[in-house]
């Protein structure tokens, strides 16, 4: 048997705590928290309109962690486990609060090449604010796919869009944030 | 470079896939104290469906009134006074009787249709079967005891009289077949004719249990009715409350109401569902849990140094609530509680200084013999000492409970299990508390001033086991062990320890019951 000794926090593995957890130890849940909030938060700024909303879908985030935390399997990365429960709870939340339906039909989208070298330097915060003056389609679209690394049909599974919808947001996310780079590049030089 | 879609890709992917941002502190407790407040739901539901299968069971388990004693033919008859009362008040016979004595005719100004224009005369026509009722009143005439026609034989020469009814075992007193003792003539009571033909029919019949009737449907529960308060109030009494209003307290105990008795088709009269209304005052001592809670782990210090300094003090509680109890047993209360939560904060400060201004004789000057000048002088002496600060915190709510119970009766006493809420309509609260950079500080938060306790509580969850005994007709002395539990923390949720409490005591009281 793993044994949980929470006060000697770096020492434990994601295992030792999900075990303490497991058994109600406060001080393990608490240590999941402090261990995986950082990246969960930037995950949900990048889904949310607001910094409001992101706090909103992190806490529901980490209550269906805690939730749920029996259902885990120990089998691949537990980060990735909570990153799935995090990206599910931002879409929900987001269906949840969404007035009116972004997705569209297909476009013909044509790709422009322009030089920049500048980009490089651009930091996390600027680029999650490029991300964030997307509209929430395409910005969805576009986290799911180039940052979570899902697949054109988990993605319309999940928005329950049709795929060629979402390849058609995902387009036009790269199109937007293009000519964002491409104005800011100019603002850089 | 290219800002291709592979580049912007690799761009966001490399830069934003790990980026972490540190959330604010707030989050953390938010998500703890929801948790806490999802478990509480769980728990409450649980709880209020294991309190409807109580219910339930108990009231499926009570007796009803089919369950009155059955009595064979051949029986005994049963004493016209029996000590059975099925839970009817001591005093409710004497109430009868006075109802019956206070009427000329034995009878209240009252039809049987419940209509005030029809009135009964207490006129009496003989028949061939009255005369042997005659015969056998006269044989009795002269005791004391009042068969109600004795008065109306010496009112009218018209009138005949019934007299005490014949053996309940359906012998009738000259012996002739069961089920004959009845009158049944043309000219009894209106309405009454018919009922007393069924009840013959029926009752001729001998009577086995209850299940004997269980097919014959309301007619027949209706005469088992009737049989059932003819066990209670004996024959004699029955033929004199016939068309009269049975007391209150028997309608209650037997459950049931007039038309049941007389099977009269135009007799309407709704059912109370309500039995009575009660005002219950109360109060108590308390006892309490408290529980102090940091946000975060840097918060501990604190919390231990608050649960050092912050002790028990004597608590109370009191309540005045109005309960309304159905004839089914189960109850609707509400009202106000007032309760006050005390502590008792002690605070010792080891390095406390206190400045002392003193007088020092600095010099002696002899003018001359008995004349001495002292001269004085003042000096400040700064003192250091251990200083012991003790302030006794208050805590004062006023709820409104909203409180479903049961109450079931043994002989005087009776038992009340409760469950509820209770709706916090002000909160009170003065006192002192240690800081987190350890010195004594008033509810007020040192950084933005505002009282770190909320204004209002929200819900509460409550629970009783009340027990009371009944000192007469209308008063009952009331004990009453409760628990509250605050649903959401007394402290305002910026506030990095929460603080709540569970609050645990017994209130004794009067009960004071409506008619």
């Amino acid at each position: 048997m793993v044994s949980h000794n929470c006060n000697n926090p770096v020492d434990l593995t994601d295992r030792e705590i999900i075990e303490g957890c497991l058994k109600s130890d406060r001080e393990c849940e608490q240590l999941l928290y402090e261990r995986f909030a950082p990246k969960m938060f930037a995950l949900c700024l990048r889904y949310a309109r607001n910094r409001m909303e992101a706090e909103d879908i992190m806490q529901n985030g980490f209550i269906r962690v805690y939730n749920k935390l029996h259902t885990f399997k120990h089998k691949g990365s537990f980060e990735g486990w909570i990153r799935r429960i995090m990206v599910h709870s931002a879409i929900k939340f987001l269906k949840k609060s969404s007035n009116k339906n972004e997705f569209s039909t297909l476009e013909d989208v044509k790709e422009k090449k322009v030089e920049s070298k500048a980009v490089e330097n651009i930091s996390e915060a600027e680029l999650l604010e490029l991300i964030n003056s997307m509209p929430d389609g395409y910005k969805v679209v576009f986290n799911l796919y180039v940052i979570e690394g899902y697949k054109h049909s988990e993605i319309a599974d999940m928005l329950e869009i049709q795929e060629s919808t979402s390849r058609s947001q995902l387009l036009k996310a790269r199109k937007f944030l293009q000519d964002a780079l491409k104005n800011l590049q100019l603002i850089l030089i | 470079m290219d800002l291709s879609q592979q580049y912007i890709d690799k761009l966001f992917s490399s830069k934003l896939g790990n980026h972490a941002v540190e959330p604010p502190g707030h989050i953390w407790s938010n998500i703890v104290r929801k948790r806490k407040m999802a478990a509480l739901r769980r728990k409450l539901l649980i709880g209020l469906l294991i309190a409807l299968l109580l219910a339930l069971m108990i009231w499926l388990l009570l007796p009803t009134r089919g369950d009155f004693p059955t009595i064979a033919a051949g029986d005994a008859a049963p004493d016209p006074t029996p000590t059975q009362t099925y839970g009817v008040p001591a005093d409710a016979e004497d109430r009868d009787r006075e109802i019956w004595s206070q009427s000329e005719s034995g009878y209240e100004d009252e039809s049987i249709t419940g209509s005030p224009e029809t009135t009964m005369s207490g006129e009496w026509h003989s028949d061939t079967r009255s005369d042997r009722m005659g015969e056998n009143f006269e044989s009795t005439a002269t005791t004391n005891e009042m068969p109600i026609g004795s008065e109306r034989t010496s009112s009218s020469a018209s009138e005949t009289s019934h007299t005490s009814g014949p053996d309940i075992t359906g012998q009738s007193p000259d012996g002739s077949s069961s089920g004959d003792y009845f009158e049944t003539g043309e000219d009894m009571l209106p309405g009454l004719s018919d009922d007393l033909a069924l009840e013959e029919s029926i009752l001729s019949k001998p009577v086995e249990s209850e299940a004997d009737f269980a097919s014959e449907g309301m007619e027949v529960e209706a005469a088992f009715v009737r049989k059932a308060a003819m066990e209670l109030l004996g024959v004699e009494r029955w033929r004199e409350t016939m068309g009269q209003r049975l007391s209150e307290e028997k309608h209650s105990a037997l459950n049931f109401n007039h038309c049941a008795i007389r099977n009269n088709p135009n007799c309407f009269e709704p059912v109370i569902p309500l039995r009575y209304f009660a005002l219950d005052v109360m109060a108590g001592p308390d006892f309490f849990s408290k529980t102090l809670d940091p946000s975060s782990s840097e918060f501990r210090e604190w919390v231990d140094a608050r649960k050092e300094t912050e002790s028990y003090a004597i608590s109370y509680g009191a309540t005045a609530r109005i309960s309304a109890i159905l004839q089914n047993g189960f109850a609707l209360r509400t009202g106000v509680s007032v309760n006050q939560i005390n502590e008792k904060f002690r605070f010792v400060d080891p390095d406390e200084e206190r400045r002392r201004v003193v007088n020092v004789l600095i010099d002696t000057i002899i003018n001359a013999p008995m004349d001495t000048t002292f001269v004085f002088d003042t000096l400040s002496v700064i003192e250091t000492g251990e200083r012991v600060r003790t302030v006794y915190n208050r805590y004062q709510m006023i709820d409104i409970p909203v409180v479903f119970g049961y109450e079931f009766n043994s002989g005087n006493w009776t038992f009340a299990p409760s469950a509820g809420f209770m709706f916090n309509i002000a909160f009170a609260r003065r006192g002192e508390i240690i800081s987190a950079s350890g010195r004594p500080m008033t509810f007020e938060d040192e950084e933005t001033g505002r009282n770190i306790f909320r204004a209002k509580l929200g819900m509460s969850v409550t629970g009783s086991f009340g027990v009371g005994y009944r000192l007469d007709s209308r008063y009952s002395i009331m004990v009453e062990p409760r628990f509250i539990y605050r649903v959401n923390p007394i402290t305002v949720s910026e506030h990095p320890v929460s603080q709540n409490y569970f609050t645990y005591g017994v209130q004794a009281g009067l009960r004071y019951r409506f008619r």
